[in-house]
């Protein structure tokens, strides 16, 4: 179970506060959506729970199984079971998609994952995913297309098999063909261990995807949760009105 | 005991013409310039002790019977003296070109000769690095590939290595030529210096695949002559710095003829408090129309002590040519450090992982999978340790 309390988190490069005491949990086997305008913090969040060296937490607790985050490395973080989808995953030359997710297997199973069962399991996933066979030997995510991009990230989530995963905007850029392929490895993913929070702008992905709960994102904080219908009356109305209704007091981005 | 030069030429049968030229070098070595970033490989002239020499063809059998002559180079100046004597330190390298090609000349030790005839292949790469004494300070190696013919050469350093080494190393290329070479610079001597120089007459075509993992300080020159017309080169260069090494490298394509085409590609670690210096020319005379002359140059620094420093230089005399140069210095990315972090994979071997990516690309283009391995498995050894 992830659980975070009141969170605050700044940016290190302009020590601009983003995160303002924001609250959430999410239990084992959900799937949570963040949904929220544009510049408040959405994607803050998911590189502040993976322990992005951009932001800092100055107030409040991130924890995951009752483990506290706040001063664990990374790499720690992902090895109890943290995933997170890149919004932009980074183009690494020299390094060759399969022997990254073998590595990454390996750094975060107990013992190492033999080659055979590796490649039976790459296999096997590729081909649910759609996935053509060139892609093992290429570098990791060079000169990938966006919807590779994201594929690849949803690739990596299913051989790697963590117990939360965070997709930050794993549904922008992508057709509807994309789009559907990424769900069915999401929806593949769904059982009693695992949860995902998955953090969007629209509520297309949650025609395949459905959601436990929606929460909304405002300056900072979460300012309100719901059902799959909470996405569906943003979609009608947007945000200014959702605000007005609350009666919060923030400026939002595109206004 | 130590014996003069002219003695030493005379315990091996030397003929008379490689004696006498090494007289004048000797004597006219103090006239000569010492370039500065050569100055503390001046080496003091090494002791020359008695020896006996093996005069027979010593390649292979299935390549004496292609007519390949592979033989110490003292004994093939007097068998096959019109094709030495106009060659050896003369077109690739010349002798009268600094006090340090002098030096060599007036006190080689050590020497190999390779012989390829006309229109000869071979598939497999050639192993000469035993055609010189490892142990020696003065070494040469002389290739001459006739016109026609294709081979790939492999030379390889030996752990034993004397306190100051130097290797030059002559490729001549006849037209239409085809050669690679592969030297895996590995010395652990202090000081090394290394010198690959080639000359491509007409249409000959030039690929040199550099493992610059030396542990001393060294200085490793490449320069290229594409004299002939529709000649080509192409230096593929993967250096390793690390402790206190201090290295450069300079190379040099120099496009004498219409229609050459030269491409240096460079990528270098640079780790501890090490330096490493590329020094690059990209060079195209007013004769070389429609030639083209590329550089693309790397270097990573591991450490905030580590330095990595490039000098890209292209020397254009004709308008009518393509030419470019790129070159960057630069440390492990954060971006992608972090990247892996997040699939569970801790600092140290994300670093190790970059690190080696970043070498990875130009070591997929050495032809040989022994010798990818080998580089990558040396690399691993001192990088990731």
């Amino acid at each position: 179970m992830l659980k975070i309390e009141n969170l605050h988190v700044k940016i290190n490069e302009t020590d601009e506060e983003v995160i303002k005491g924001l609250n959430l949990t999410i239990p084992d086997g959900e799937v949570h959506v963040i949904m929220g305008p544009n510049g408040t913090g959405k994607s803050t969040l998911s590189q502040t729970i993976m322990g992005s060296p951009k932001y800092s937490i100055t107030e409040g607790t991130i924890s995951f199984d009752g483990k506290e985050l706040n001063n664990m490395a990374t790499d720690e973080r992902a090895r109890l079971g943290l995933f997170i989808g890149m919004q932009y995953p980074t183009e690494i030359s020299g390094i060759k998609n399969v022997d990254f997710i073998h590595a990454a297997m390996n750094a975060v199973a107990d013992k190492p994952v033999s080659v055979l069962d590796f490649m039976n399991r790459l296999d096997y996933v590729m081909n649910f995913l759609d996935i053509d066979e060139s892609y093992t030997d290429r570098y990791l995510n060079e000169g990938f297309s966006g919807g590779e991009k994201k594929r690849n990230e949803i690739l990596q989530m299913m051989m790697i098999q963590p117990n939360l995963a965070i997709l930050d905007e794993i549904d922008s850029g992508l057709d509807i063909d994309a789009l559907k392929v990424v769900s069915k490895g999401i929806n593949h993913m769904r059982d009693n261990h695992f949860s995902s929070l998955i953090i969007t702008h629209y509520n297309r992905i949650l025609r395949y995807v459905k959601p436990d709960v929606v929460h909304v994102m405002m300056g900072g904080r979460v300012v309100t949760s719901g059902d799959y219908h909470l996405a569906e009356q943003l979609e009608q109305n947007g945000y200014a009105q959702l605000r007005d209704q609350l009666g919060i007091d923030v400026k939002l981005v595109d206004e | 005991m130590s014996m003069s030069v002219q003695e030493f030429a005379l315990s091996h049968n030397e003929p008379q013409w490689l004696t006498v030229k090494r007289i004048v070098a000797n004597d006219m070595k103090n006239t000569m310039r010492v370039p500065a970033p050569l100055r503390k490989f001046h080496f003091e002239s090494p002791e020359l002790n008695p020896c006996s020499i093996d005069t027979q063809n010593l390649a292979p059998k299935n390549l004496q019977d292609l007519g390949i002559i592979m033989m110490d180079l003292f004994a093939a100046a007097n068998e096959f003296p019109e094709l030495i004597q106009e060659n050896l330190m003369e077109k690739a390298i010349y002798w009268r070109d600094n006090a340090l090609n002098a030096n060599h000349l007036a006190y080689l030790q050590s020497g190999g000769f390779v012989f390829i005839p006309k229109d000869v292949c071979v598939d497999e790469s050639i192993d000469i690095s035993d055609l010189v004494d490892h142990n020696m300070q003065e070494k040469h190696l002389l290739i001459i590939a006739a016109s026609g013919s294709e081979v790939s050469f492999t030379y390889k350093d030996s752990k034993q290595q004397p306190k100051n080494d130097r290797l030059m190393i002559e490729v001549l290329l006849g037209d239409h030529a085809n050669v690679s070479f592969y030297d895996a610079a590995m010395t652990n001597s202090e000081k090394s210096h290394r010198v690959l120089n080639a000359y491509l007459a007409q249409n000959a075509n030039l690929k040199t695949y550099v493992g610059l993992f030396n542990h001393g300080d060294s200085r490793y020159y490449s320069n290229i002559d594409l004299d002939g017309m529709g000649s080509s080169a192409r230096i593929n260069l993967v250096s390793l710095s690390d402790q206190n090494q201090n290295q450069v490298v300079q190379t040099k394509i120099i496009n004498k003829s219409p229609n050459t085409s030269g491409l240096i590609s460079q990528r270098g670690i640079v780790a501890d408090k090490s330096k490493t210096v590329y020094d690059t020319t990209g060079q195209i005379k007013l004769e070389a129309s429609d030639s083209d002359s590329d550089q693309i140059s790397r270097l990573l620094t591991l450490s905030p002590e580590s330095k990595g420093k490039i000098d890209p230089i292209l020397l254009i005399d004709n308008h009518d040519v393509v030419a470019g140069h790129a070159a960057s210095v630069g440390k492990v990315n954060p971006e992608q450090l972090y990247y892996l972090k997040t699939r569970g994979i801790d600092a140290k071997t994300a670093r190790f992982l970059l690190t080696r990516g970043f070498l990875t690309p130009l070591i997929e283009k050495f032809p040989d999978k022994t010798v990818q391995e080998h580089l990558l498995n040396n690399l691993e050894e001192r990088i990731h340790g």
